[in-house]
């Protein structure tokens, strides 16, 4: 069975490309090293480094490469080593993991739907909790603070199962995911 | 038919300088009534150098800049199949650039929201050119009516590349497709490029569905009903068979009241001219060669345009699609598709619209085979002449059993005009494919919509249009060419009492003109060849003028009869005897004559549009010589058969 | 299933390769492949036409004179001929 897999940009971060794929097995966390041709290049420097979330890979290529040149033999590579989940070797960091995959939502759909009402939403990183702030129009709507409650929340879930909502207030949502996964 | 708009051939030297788009998809991804709705009625066409395959360019203008947009054809897949999609891998090839094509600068990609799964193939391909590519999702309405979902934003995430969905008849995806269009060097594009092997593509696709949340979890269940009546086997097939009624009815039934019409207005007009021109030589001309030359065809235009009307209808709803499933075991018989039925049948109003149908066809033979063959379509232009000469082979109230007889005769003419189409299209598809594989067959089925107004009346005036230019180029100039040489050289005065003709006698010295014309000149110099079939100087004029256009025979022969015996025209052509020869003194028009005469309208090709048409379409002036040559030679051994045997047994 | 004799006597089951064409009406099956005889280029339109292997198939009606066959391929539907549809391998689905 072939795995499905595709790459999707990173706004902000030209080195960076977001792999979709299904990551069964393969613990979360932050790259240390990877089976078969992937951890060649990991070792070797080609890639900067690597961050297995739930449902894709991010994976940072050394200054001075492009994706266009190496993407297709890091596809085939990464492909490879996801056939072989428990030969990877991965360090926790849930707060990171936490931390791109919110910015990444509130860059898309989500964050598209505050911004149309003329509000504003940033996620801040204090260590492993992620902080959501409402801004600007949606401040203090109440509605938009239950829509982003709703559709972020609901949108974490699927990437990140073990996400944990902390205390949350006033257009502020406090979240986690639990120290034991991420 | 295609709804594509042809005013001439345009040059690519006109467009240099401007940015270029493409527009590039499957058939039946919304590309064509895009292409139409963007660039209006203003459309250019020719061919691509040195292929047959039909080139379609337009103008858009985007706020102060003026762009063109290319209308490539429908493909599959860049793994070309058809001349079609040749031409496609050929537009896109970036590296051994043709430097007779012009490269586009970005792609607007088509993608059927409804065959999503499939689509996205062809969109990794197209991906590998590196061209700048704006997907248009098209159909997102039949997606939502099919409990579909579809995220674009995270579609447009997942390819890499901008997404505007556009809703046909909706004003705003177009205008938001425009908006980008404006600035192409701004679209996003892919950070790693799809795969290119099978199977990774196929794992490709399935993650950028998933991606995208893509669910279509119901059937078209419209489509579904409406296709199980009629494509059910009994009462589609019977249902089929009345379509077909309903399209022959129409030749003749439906369009009489307003051919009446027609006729009347011109009736009125040539009293007009009649009765306010008093320049002898004028009127004459203006009521014989214009009006009645004219007029006798533009009698014919309610009739086509209805035709044009029923096919474009049809082929709107998807119709067409089942008539071509469920005729396809017939048409393999002779070697041919499904579509080559289409074709033909939109030959029956006219030749030219029909040779264009065969578009449709992916195989190159097949669509050169269904071009020979397609003149051969008893069409409209036949009719007049039909008519005529039925007309004075039986009278009105002749019955075959509780039929008219001249219905039964013009029923036999329209069913051997097909035979005689289908026969020669299997011959020519066997003469070109011996030892050639034959292409997989493959037809898709696409749902049942509701024909948009906009795309009807474009295709409707697109092959009106054609037949109009006709008439308005080549008839007319035919007619006048044939009133010109039919009363010159001038005669005066002295030069008739010379030859004993009464000059107070009109009808003697109009008589007189016309035997001595330029045109019975060409007409007795040609008897050698139809003299065996019965026909006369007087009838061979006839025919010569029909070669440029079958309807201006009836035409002619009225000016001869008008000429011979100005006060009685109708009843002349009855009485009319062979001057000289060996059979001097019989009637010129008796059945033997008149039955050779039908036979050599059934097959001759007598029609420069056809002729010019073919020539577009296949490049080349080879096979249009082809086909006018093997149509004459066959009518003309079969107009002798028929004479022959009529004489023997009248 | 077609039994296969070995030499030793004993009998081994295969099973017969079922094909888009042996499909009766509103019967569902998986692609699995392509025949031998297929060329590459008609292989290369069926994956275009999105005939892959794993993408469910149903039979959807005959024409009336046997000829073609309309299935539905994922979410489309296409008319083939018997000898086309032969070409392609199936395994039903419940």
């Amino acid at each position: 069975m072939v795995i499905a897999l595709h790459a999707e940009r990173v706004s902000g971060e030209p080195h960076a490309v977001r792999w979709v794929a299904a990551t069964d097995g393969v613990p979360a966390g932050r790259v240390v090293s990877a089976p078969g041709d992937l951890g060649r290049r990991f070792a070797d420097g080609t890639l900067a480094a690597g961050l297995v979330e739930h449902t894709a890979v991010w994976l940072w290529l050394r200054d001075g490469l492009s994706w266009r040149d190496e993407g297709p033999a890091i596809q085939t590579a990464l492909r490879a080593a996801l056939a072989e989940p428990d030969a990877w070797v991965v360090e926790p960091a849930p707060g990171e993991i936490l931390e791109r995959v919110t910015t990444d939502l509130l860059d898309g759909s989500v964050g598209d739907f505050v911004r149309s009402h003329g509000g504003s939403v940033v996620a801040e990183r204090d260590g492993d909790v992620v902080t959501v702030k409402l801004g600007g129009a949606c401040e203090h709507c109440p509605a938009a603070e239950h829509t982003l409650h709703q559709r972020l929340i609901g949108e974490l879930r699927r990437r990140c199962p073990d996400l944990v909502e902390l205390d949350s207030r006033g257009g502020r949502l406090n979240l986690s995911l639990t120290p034991a996964s991420g | 038919m295609s709804g594509h708009h042809h005013h001439g051939g345009g040059t690519a030297e006109a467009n240099v300088g401007l940015t270029r788009f493409a527009v590039v998809g499957s058939p039946n991804s919304g590309k064509t009534t895009l292409f139409n709705a963007m660039t209006g009625l203003h459309a250019k066409t020719g061919n691509y150098p040195g292929v047959t395959v039909a080139r379609f360019e337009g103008r858009v203008r985007l706020g102060e800049q003026t762009v063109v947009l290319e209308d490539l054809p429908g493909t599959y897949s860049l793994d070309p199949i058809s001349p079609d999609e040749q031409i496609v891998v050929d537009v896109l090839d970036t590296e051994h650039h043709n430097t007779r094509v012009d490269i586009p600068d970005a792609l607007l990609v088509m993608l059927n929201a409804t065959t999503l799964r499939r689509s996205l193939g062809l969109l990794a391909q197209l991906l590998q050119t590196g061209l700048p590519i704006c997907v248009v999702l098209t159909f997102t309405d039949d997606l939502a009516r099919r409990r579909g979902s579809l995220d674009v934003t995270a579609l447009s995430r997942a390819i890499g590349v901008p997404v505007v969905p556009v809703v046909a008849g909706h004003r705003d995806g177009v205008e938001a497709l425009r908006e980008a269009m404006a600035d192409h060097r701004s679209w996003a594009t892919p950070v790693v490029l799809p795969p290119t092997d099978t199977a990774e593509v196929t794992a490709w696709v399935d993650s950028v569905l998933a991606a995208a949340d893509y669910s279509l979890p119901d059937l078209d269940h419209r489509t579904r009903r409406i296709d199980a009546v009629l494509l059910h086997p009994v009462a589609g097939t019977v249902i089929f068979l009345m379509t077909m009624f309903v399209f022959f009815q129409t030749i003749f039934t439906v369009a009489a009241p307003l051919q009446d019409l027609v006729g009347q207005f011109f009736g009125w007009l040539g009293k007009l001219v009649a009765a306010h021109v008093h320049i002898g030589w004028l009127s004459a001309f203006l009521s014989e060669a214009v009006i009645g030359g004219v007029g006798s065809v533009l009698v014919f235009v309610p009739q086509i345009v209805l035709l044009f009307i029923l096919i474009a209808l049809l082929e709107g709803t998807g119709y067409l699609a089942r008539a071509a499933f469920l005729m396809d075991r017939v048409m393999a018989r002779a070697g041919l598709e499904g579509r080559a039925f289409v074709a033909l049948l939109s030959s029956v109003a006219c030749a030219i619209p029909g040779i264009m149908a065969t578009r449709s066809l992916p195989s190159a033979k097949d669509r050169l085979a269904t071009m020979m063959g397609a003149p051969l379509m008893t069409c409209s232009a036949r009719l007049p002449v039909y008519i005529l000469l039925v007309s004075m082979l039986l009278s009105a109230d002749q019955k075959v059993g509780p039929f008219s007889a001249r219905g039964v005769v013009m029923f036999v003419l329209y069913l051997l005009g097909a035979v005689a189409a289908m026969s020669a299209a299997a011959f020519f598809k066997r003469l070109t494919s011996r030892g050639v594989p034959l292409l997989p067959f493959y037809m898709e089925i696409p749902p049942y919509q509701i024909p948009r107004l906009r795309t009807v009346a474009a295709e409707v005036w697109t092959a009106a249009s054609a037949f109009l230019r006709k008439v308005s180029s080549i008839i007319l100039a035919t007619t006048v060419l044939l009133w010109v040489l039919l009363n010159l050289p001038l005669r005066h005065d002295a030069e008739l009492a010379e030859a004993g003709v009464d000059t107070s006698n009109d009808a003697a010295v109009s008589a007189y003109v016309l035997d001595h014309s330029y045109a019975a000149s060409v007409g007795r110099a040609i008897e050698p060849v139809f003299e065996p079939l019965g026909f006369d100087w007087r009838i061979n004029i006839g025919i010569l003028s029909s070669l440029a256009a079958r309807e201006t025979f009836v035409a002619t022969l009225g000016q001869v009869a008008a000429a011979q015996t100005p006060e009685d025209p109708a009843s002349s052509l009855r009485t009319m005897r062979v001057q000289s020869g060996p059979s001097a003194g019989r009637i010129l028009f008796d059945a033997p004559t008149v039955a050779a005469l039908l036979v050599f309208f059934m097959f001759a090709l007598q029609c420069m549009s056809t002729v010019g048409v073919m020539r577009r379409e296949t490049g080349s002036w080879r096979w249009p010589a082809i086909a006018w040559t093997y149509m004459f030679v066959l009518a003309w051994v079969l107009a002798f058969v028929t004479r022959t045997a009529v004489a023997a047994v009248w | 299933m077609s039994r296969r004799h070995l030499a030793s006597g004993s009998e081994v089951d295969t099973p017969a390769t079922v094909t888009l064409a042996d499909l009766e009406r509103a019967q569902r099956a998986k692609v699995v492949g392509y025949g031998d005889e297929v060329a590459g280029s008609t292989a290369r339109r069926f994956f275009d036409l999105g005939i892959v292997p794993g993408i469910e198939v149903t039979m959807v009606r005959r024409a009336p004179l046997r000829d073609p066959v309309i299935f539905r391929v994922g979410d489309y539907e296409i008319a083939l001929r018997t000898a086309q549809a032969r070409c392609i391998h199936v395994e039903l689905v419940s």
